[in-house]
């Protein structure tokens, strides 16, 4: 999935996170993390962050994650929609989700 | 018997609500990914719907998705997502004709194909919403093997009735009552709509009593507050459930002696009070219906 845009998912509000995607002009990944969970749970959605974009083969990106205690699961709901529309693709290969 | 007493609508676009649905003790639970999301927020609540399945554990409670019309530009990616995902139901709104199930059907197929799904495994549930849907609900109910149920909408059903709800819901008898029988003729349960009066509890319960006593199996639910409402109208009182008990034990009794006559403190008891007491008690959990 190749980011041509920038575009953001999610909300700011308890339990959600709020994910920005932008494309890289000097490539690679880049990931921004902001919350109260970061501290404690940061490696964890680092992961998550990593194996969303890995399954929807996005390799240049730079990707802002504000977590209000957001799971694992909204993190990854929420990077695949935002990853969905910074590519301007509007279906979406579910059977790369592990 | 899966009982299917309270159906909780969850927005499938509020992950912290998509978490923790199942808390409250409903039968079902219903991620909506239609009338409840905007349409630029289609494609995020397919997502949070998607991992829910995928990641959260239910607890055995069953997970309904109702999906947006394949004569929408989002009914083909939500059908997609919900087996993917491994959605128990899909619930299909506005349905008016047994065609729309079975294009739901194919679509279900291809998609059990193509994420290597169970043939079969994902169940179709209709909410009929219109006079042309209730007229052919005995078709509907009949389109897909795959159906266990079908579903009154009453809101868009009375303004295409060119009518408004009304508390004794007098607007909505005979449709709900044309629902009934068409699901009965095709051995697969009833549900009633929503009661939007959240705070409303009483009104509630009389119109969860008089969807009962029509028929209906359950109710779709809109505040975890109505779950223990419409299960206390939808269980078995003690005293109904001794009466079913000594009923059955009495018809089992006659069968034991080679009895073609029933009878209970002095009266005959008939077949079909056999199978109301069967019902109740399978209501009460304590057999297969």
């Amino acid at each position: 999935m190749n980011i041509v845009h920038e575009a953001s998912s999610g909300t700011n509000e308890s339990g959600d996170a709020r994910i920005t995607v932008s494309p890289n002009p000097s490539g690679g990944l880049s990931l921004e993390l902001r919350g109260p969970s970061v501290a404690r749970y940061g490696d964890d959605i680092r992961a998550a962050a990593l194996s969303t974009l890995g399954s929807l083969g996005v390799t240049d990106a730079t990707v802002s994650i504000t977590e209000k205690g957001a799971l694992d699961a909204t993190i990854r709901a929420r990077l695949a929609a935002a990853c969905g529309r910074a590519a301007d693709v509007g279906v979406t290969p579910w059977e790369a989700f592990k | 018997m899966k009982l299917r007493r309270t159906m909780l609508y969850v927005p499938g676009n509020a992950p912290a609500m998509l978490r923790d649905a199942h808390i409250y003790g409903p039968d079902s639970v219903l991620f909506d990914l239609e009338d409840a999301v905007s349409p630029r927020e289609k494609d995020a609540a397919r997502h949070l719907v998607f991992q829910a399945l995928r990641n959260y554990d239910y607890g055995g409670v069953e997970r309904v998705v109702r999906i947006n019309g394949l004569d929408t530009p989002y009914g083909l990616e939500d059908i997609a997502a919900v087996v993917s995902g491994g959605a128990d139901v899909i619930r299909l709104p506005k349905t008016d004709s047994p065609e729309d199930i079975i294009a739901v059907e194919r679509a279900v197929e291809a998609a059990e194909r193509r994420f290597g799904r169970k043939p079969g495994s994902t169940a179709l549930m209709a909410a009929i919403e219109s006079a042309r849907g209730i007229l052919a609900a005995r078709e509907i109910a009949a389109a897909s093997p795959r159906l266990v149920a079908i579903a009154i909408g009453a809101e868009d059903f009375v303004t295409d009735l060119h009518t408004t709800r009304s508390p004794d819901g007098i607007e909505l008898l005979a449709a709900r009552s044309l629902l009934v029988m068409a699901a009965r003729a095709a051995g697969i349960m009833a549900i009633d709509t929503v009661f939007t009066g959240v705070d409303d509890e009483e009104g509630f319960v009389r119109e969860a009593r008089l969807a009962k006593q029509l028929g209906f199996d359950g109710k779709s639910v809109i505040h975890p507050s109505q779950i223990v409402l419409a299960h206390g109208v939808w269980t078995p009182t003690p005293e109904e459930l001794a009466k079913a008990r000594r009923v059955v034990a009495a018809a089992a009794d006659a069968e034991a002696k080679g009895s073609g006559v029933i009878s209970l403190d002095g009266k005959m008891i008939d077949k079909p009070i056999v199978e109301r007491a069967l019902r109740v008690m399978a209501l009460a959990g304590e057999v297969e219906a």
